[in-house]
C-alpha cells in the first residue's frame, strides 16, 4: 500500500498537470477571444451587403465590374453574391455594373447612373438609356 | 437543418460499416469507429458526388438512391459478420484516472463553442468565402457549368484547387434543396470534432483510455484548430485525412501482415487528402514512397508491394479526381507556373529566404496552439519513451512522412513568387495545423503510459 501510494501521486502528477493544463488553456483562449460573446458588427454589415446584393442581382443580366483600387472584400462579396454569374471585368458597356472602389472612392460615371450603395465601396450602377 | 443531418448520418453509418468491416476487433472501441466513420463516409459521399457530378450531372435521387443502396449493402455485409464483431475482445478494465471526468465536460464546453461560433460566421471566415464555400454555390447553382467555378476570372480564388470540400456541401444542399448555410456548417463541425475524437478514440485504443483522454484534452487545448474548424476552411478537413490515413496504418500494421481492407481505408483517405487540397496531394506521394519503403525494409518485397497496391487501389478514385480536375481546368497553380520556374535559382540560392523561414516555423510552432505544442513536448519528456515503441516501424514511418511534408512546406516558401512575408504570415500557421492532429496521435503513441 505504501509503495502504491507514491506512484499513484507520481501517475496522478504527470496525467493531472498536463491535463489542467490543456483545460486552462482552452478556457484563457476563450476569454481572450471576445468575438464568440457577441455578433461581430463587421459580419453583420457583410451579411446585410450580401442579402442586398443578392436581391438586386436575381435575374441573368450580365454584371460587370468597375474598379479603380483594390477592395478585395468588397469584390469577393460581389462575386460570392453573384455566382454562378462570373463578375466580367472585360464586359463591353453590360447593363448593370458594380463598382469596387476604395469606401469613398468615384463611380464610374454616365452613362451609368447609381442604383444602390451598399457601403464599404462597393455599389450598383445601371447603364441608362439613351 | 434535418436535411443537413441526414447528409452527415447516411455516410456516417457507411463509413463506420465500411470500417468495422476492415477492423472488426475494434468494435468494442468506441470512441473510435464512430471517429472513423465520420470522416471517411462523409468524405467517401463528397468523392461520390464528385463523380456524379463530372460523369452524370447534377446529383439527384439517382445518386442519392446508390449512396443509400451501397450504405445498405455495407450495413448488410457487416451484419452477415456479426459474429467476428461479437469476438471483438473487451478492453480491460482501467484505474480510475482516466481523465474521463476531464474529457467530456470539456468537449461539451468546445461543442457549444462552435455551435455559438457558427451561428454568429455562417458563411465561415474569410478563405470559406473566398474559396470553399463560393465554389459550392458554383457547383449548387448551376450544376450543369460546374467548369465555371474553375474560370480564370476567379484567380484570386485558386480555382487549381481540389473540389472536396464544395462537394461535400454540394451533396447536402441537394438533400435540402436549397443552399442552407447549416450544410457547410454541420460539415466543418464533423471535421473539427471527428479529428479531436479520432485521436482520442485510436489512442485510446492502442494505448488505454487514460491516454486516449489526454489525447483528447490536448487537442480540445489547441484553440486555433477549433477556430479554424468554425471558420470552414478546408486545413481541418485534410488535417483529418492525414490523420487518418497514418491511424490507420498504424493499426494496420503492415509489416505484420495484416489485411489488406486496412490498407485500402488508408489508401482511401490518401485519396480523399489529395482531393481536399494541393498540400494533401503531397501528402499522397510522400505516403505512397514512405510506406512501401518502410515495409520492404521490415518485411521483404512482398509486403512492399502489397502495401502499394492496397494503398494505390484505395486512393484511385481520389488521386483521378485530381487528374480530371487538372485535365477540365486550364488555370496554372499560383505557385507552381512558368513565372515560378524563373525565379527558381534566384530564390534557392538567396540565403535570407532560408533564414525568413526557418524563424517563421520556429515563431509558429513555438506559438501553437498559444503553445500547447510546449506542454506536450514538455509532457513527453516528462514521462519519457515506451521502449517497445522505439521499433515500431508504422509509428517511424508516420513521424518521417510529417517531417517530409513540413519539409515540403519550407521549399514552397521558399520558390513562392508572392511576398515572402506575407504567404508566411497568411498561410504557415495553417499549414502546421494540417499535421497536428497526427503529430499529437504519433507523439502520444510513442510516449510511456503512467501506471
Amino acid at each position: 500500500m505504501r509503495a502504491r501510494t507514491p506512484r499513484l501521486v507520481l501517475a496522478t502528477l504527470w496525467l493531472g498537470v498536463p491535463a489542467l493544463l490543456c483545460v486552462l488553456a482552452l478556457f484563457i483562449n476563450l476569454g481572450r477571444d471576445s468575438g464568440w460573446l457577441r455578433r461581430p458588427e463587421r459580419v453583420v454589415t457583410l451579411e446585410r451587403r450580401l442579402a442586398a446584393l443578392e436581391a438586386d442581382l436575381d435575374s441573368d443580366v450580365p454584371v460587370g465590374v468597375w474598379s479603380d483600387g483594390p477592395n478585395m472584400e468588397a469584390h469577393f462579396l460581389a462575386q460570392y453574391a453573384l455566382a454562378p454569374r462570373l463578375l466580367d471585368t472585360a464586359a463591353q458597356a453590360p447593363a448593370l455594373l458594380l463598382a469596387v472602389t476604395a469606401p469613398d472612392g468615384h463611380g464610374p460615371g454616365a452613362p451609368y447612373r447609381l442604383r444602390r450603395d451598399y457601403g464599404g465601396g462597393l455599389r450598383l450602377y445601371v447603364r441608362a438609356p439613351r | 437543418v434535418s436535411a443537413a443531418v441526414l447528409a452527415i448520418m447516411v455516410p456516417w453509418v457507411l463509413g463506420s460499416a465500411l470500417f468495422l468491416l476492415a477492423s472488426p476487433a475494434a468494435w468494442r472501441s468506441w470512441g473510435l469507429w464512430p471517429a472513423v466513420g465520420a470522416g471517411l463516409g462523409l468524405g467517401l459521399g463528397g468523392l461520390l458526388c464528385s463523380w456524379w457530378l463530372f460523369l452524370v450531372g447534377p446529383p439527384g435521387a439517382g445518386y442519392f438512391t446508390v449512396e443509400a443502396s451501397i450504405t445498405g449493402v455495407s450495413l448488410l455485409a457487416l451484419w452477415r459478420r456479426r459474429d467476428r464483431l461479437m469476438a471483438a475482445p473487451v478492453p480491460a478494465p482501467e484505474s480510475s484516472l482516466t481523465l474521463a471526468g476531464l474529457w467530456w465536460p470539456l468537449f461539451v464546453v468546445a461543442c457549444l463553442w462552435l455551435v455559438l461560433e457558427s451561428a454568429y460566421h455562417a458563411h465561415g471566415g474569410w478563405d470559406a468565402w473566398a474559396i470553399w464555400n463560393l465554389r459550392a454555390r458554383f457547383l449548387f447553382r448551376a450544376p450543369e457549368h460546374w467548369q465555371l467555378a474553375l474560370s480564370p476570372v476567379l484567380s484570386w480564388s485558386h480555382p487549381d484547387y481540389p473540389l472536396l470540400l464544395p462537394s461535400m456541401v454540394l451533396r447536402g444542399w441537394r438533400l435540402a434543396g436549397n443552399d442552407t448555410t447549416a450544410v457547410p456548417v454541420m460539415v466543418a463541425g464533423m471535421y473539427t470534432f471527428g479529428a479531436v475524437a479520432l485521436v482520442r478514440g485510436a489512442v485510446g485504443a492502442l494505448r488505454g483510455s487514460t491516454q486516449g483522454n489526454l489525447a483528447g484534452l490536448i487537442m480540445l487545448a489547441n484553440y486555433a484548430f477549433l477556430k479554424h474548424g468554425a471558420s470552414q476552411f478546408a486545413d481541418v478537413e485534410l488535417a483529418y485525412f492525414i490523420l487518418t490515413a497514418v491511424a490507420l496504418m498504424v493499426l494496420a500494421q503492415p509489416h505484420r501482415g495484416m489485411r489488406i481492407s486496412l490498407l485500402l481505408l488508408a489508401g482511401l483517405a490518401l485519396g480523399l487528402a489529395a482531393w481536399t487540397k494541393n498540400e494533401g496531394q503531397l501528402f499522397a506521394l510522400l505516403c505512397l514512397v514512405a510506406w512501401p519503403v518502410s515495409a520492404w525494409r521490415h518485411a521483404g518485397i512482398r509486403s512492399a508491394l502489397r502495401v502499394t497496391a492496397g494503398l494505390l487501389l484505395g486512393a484511385a478514385p481520389g488521386l483521378l479526381a485530381v487528374a480530371w480536375l487538372r485535365l477540365a481546368s486550364s488555370t496554372e497553380s499560383d505557385l507552381l507556373n512558368a513565372r515560378t520556374m524563373a525565379a527558381l535559382w534566384q530564390h534557392l540560392t538567396d540565403p535570407q529566404r532560408y533564414l525568413i523561414i526557418a524563424e517563421a516555423f520556429g515563431r509558429e510552432l513555438a506559438g501553437l496552439g498559444s503553445g500547447i505544442l510546449i506542454i506536450v513536448l514538455l509532457y513527453g519528456w516528462w514521462v519519457g519513451r515506451e521502449p517497445a515503441r522505439d521499433r515500431d516501424p508504422a509509428l517511424h514511418a508516420g513521424a518521417w512522412v510529417l517531417s517530409l511534408l513540413l519539409a515540403g512546406y519550407f521549399c514552397v516558401y521558399l520558390i513562392t513568387p508572392h511576398d515572402l512575408h506575407w504567404h508566411l504570415g497568411t498561410s504557415l500557421s495553417r499549414l502546421l495545423l494540417q499535421a497536428w492532429p497526427a503529430a499529437v496521435f504519433l507523439w502520444l503513441m510513442a510516449l510511456r503510459v503512467p501506471q
